[in-house]
C-alpha cells in the first residue's frame, strides 16, 4: 500500500501541550478521518501537514518523493497538488464569490474557472445564471462558508485534499452532499487521488472513511482502516452479575442498573466464555469513542 | 445491488455475496472487469475500503483475478470450478453440522438418520 503522506518524528511544543507523532501514514487513494476530542490536536497536525504551520521539528514526505522543504519550492508542485480548506476563511471578507474565482485563478496554475461555477451552482451559492455572485464573503453564513471553500478545492486538479472539520458547519443535506463530492473526487482519481479531513461528526462521515486516526493529547492512540478496526473490537453487551468480571477484560465499559455495554479486544473475546453475553460488530463510532474515553482526562460517572 | 445498513450483516459480505452470485449464475461472463472499487463505493454511498475487502474476498475465493492497476476481473468458471465451488460449500456446511451434533451428543448413526430424514424430507 502506498502513502500519499509519511509523518515521521513531528513535534510542536506548546506552552501547555505537546504534540509528538514518531510515526503516521496517510494511505494513498483512500479518505483518512482524523478523530480526537477537542485540543487532541489535530488542528495542529493538520496545519502542519498542509503547511499553515512551519515551525515544527520533524519530517514529512509528500506523493512518496517531496519532503517538506520541496513543498514550499514551487517547481515541486506540490502545494499545487494539495487543496486545504481550515475552519476559518482564508478568502479576504470584502471579497465577493466571483472574485474569490479571479483570485484563485491567479494563484493556481490548476484552477478551472468553468469548474468552479458549475459547483457554486451545484452547491446552491449563486442562483441560474449567476445571480448571487456579488455576495461578499463576510455576507456569507459559516455553512456558506464553506461551501465556497469546498468549490474552491475542488475547482482545482489536485491529489490530496486536506479538509479541517469540513462538515462542522454544514446542515445534513450538504453533509451527505460533502461526503457525496469525496466519493466522486477518489472515484474520478482512479486510486491517485487521496483525502485527508478531521471531524467530530464521525456518524455522518463513517461512511466515506476508510481509514481513521485517533488522537488524544497530541498523540495518534490508534489507527487502522476502518474494516480492520471493525475486526479488531468486538461490542459487547452483557447483564449486571458478569459486570465485574467483565471489566477486567473490555477495553472499554460502561454499566447501568441493568447491565453492561462495552468494547472488546477480539482477541480477548475468550475471556468471556460462559457470560450471558451479545456481541455485535461495532461502527467506527463505537469504536472511537472507546478509544477515546480510554485516553481522555474526562472524568465519566 | 441492494444494500442493507442494519442488517447485521457486514456490508462487504452483502457485496461479495451479490456479486458471487451473479458470477455463478453466469451474470457476469469471463474476463469482464467487476466495476472499479471506487466507482462502486460512489454509486453505493459507501467507503471505498468496504468495497475493496469485497473484492478482495472474491479474490480469495477464485473468482476474480485482481490486475494491478486495472481492476478485477472475473474467472473462467468452467464446470470442473463451479462443481468444486459448491462442493466445497457443501463440506463447509456438513462440518458445521457434524460439530453442532457432536456438541448435542449425536452418535454416527444419529446424525446419518438425521441426514437421511432431511433428504427424504426435500422430496
Amino acid at each position: 500500500m502506498e502513502n500519499v503522506i509519511q509523518v515521521k518524528n513531528v513535534e510542536k511544543n506548546y506552552k501547555n501541550f505537546r504534540l509528538a507523532v514518531p510515526k503516521l501514514a496517510i494511505p494513498k487513494g483512500f479518505a483518512t478521518a482524523l478523530i480526537g476530542e477537542n485540543g487532541a490536536g489535530k488542528t495542529t497536525l493538520i496545519n502542519i501537514l498542509a503547511g499553515t504551520r512551519l515551525d515544527y521539528k520533524g519530517e514529512l514526505c509528500f506523493f512518496g518523493r517531496y519532503s517538506d522543504a520541496d513543498r514550499e519550492k514551487p517547481e515541486s508542485g506540490v502545494r499545487e497538488a494539495i487543496g486545504y480548506t481550515g475552519p476559518g476563511c482564508y478568502y479576504l471578507p470584502h471579497w465577493n464569490i466571483k472574485q474569490v474565482g479571479e483570485v484563485s485563478e491567479l494563484l493556481f496554475e490548476n484552477f478551472r474557472p468553468e469548474r468552479y461555477g458549475r459547483l457554486l451552482a451545484e452547491l446552491g451559492l449563486v442562483g441560474e445564471g449567476n445571480p448571487g455572485s456579488g455576495k461578499k464573503v463576510s455576507e456569507l453564513s459559516d455553512g456558506n462558508r464553506m461551501k465556497l471553500m469546498l468549490a474552491g478545492v475542488l475547482a482545482r486538479d489536485t491529489k490530496l485534499l486536506i479538509l479541517d472539520e469540513p462538515a462542522s458547519p454544514l446542515d445534513p443535506l450538504m453533509r451527505d452532499k460533502l461526503c457525496e463530492m469525496i466519493r466522486e473526487y477518489l472515484a474520478d482519481g482512479g486510486g491517485e487521488r487521496s483525502v485527508l479531513f478531521s471531524t467530530h461528526n464521525i456518524s455522518d462521515m463513517e461512511n466515506v472513511t476508510d481509514y481513521a486516526v485517533i488522537m488524544e493529547h497530541g498523540a495518534v492512540v490508534e489507527q487502522g482502516f476502518v474494516e480492520d478496526l471493525k475486526e479488531k473490537y468486538v461490542l459487547v453487551k452483557g447483564e449486571r452479575e458478569d459486570a465485574e468480571m467483565a471489566r477486567k477484560i473490555l477495553y472499554s465499559m460502561t454499566e447501568n442498573r441493568y447491565g453492561f455495554e462495552g468494547i472488546c479486544l477480539a482477541e480477548k473475546l475468550d475471556g468471556l466464555a460462559g457470560m450471558d453475553v451479545c456481541t455485535e460488530t461495532p461502527n467506527l463510532f463505537q469504536i472511537s469513542v472507546a478509544v477515546m474515553r480510554e485516553n481522555t482526562s474526562l472524568q465519566f460517572h | 445491488m441492494k444494500i442493507l445498513q442494519n442488517s447485521g450483516v457486514p456490508i462487504y459480505q452483502q457485496i461479495a455475496e451479490q456479486l458471487r452470485g451473479e458470477i455463478l449464475a453466469g451474470k457476469r461472463k469471463q474476463g469482464e472487469y467487476l466495476p472499479s472499487i471506487r466507482g462502486l463505493a460512489k454509486e453505493l454511498r459507501i467507503s471505498v475500503i468496504t468495497t475493496m475487502k469485497a473484492y478482495e474476498q472474491l479474490e480469495a475465493e477464485g473468482l476474480v483475478t485482481a490486475v494491478q492497476g486495472k481492476g478485477y476481473y472475473v474467472n473462467a468458471q468452467d464446470g470442473q470450478m463451479l462443481k468444486e465451488q459448491h462442493l466445497r460449500r457443501v463440506e463447509e456446511n456438513l462440518l458445521a453440522a457434524i460439530a453442532a451434533g457432536r456438541i448435542a451428543g449425536m452418535s454416527d448413526e444419529e446424525l446419518t438418520e438425521t441426514f437421511g430424514t432431511l433428504l427424504k424430507m426435500e422430496d
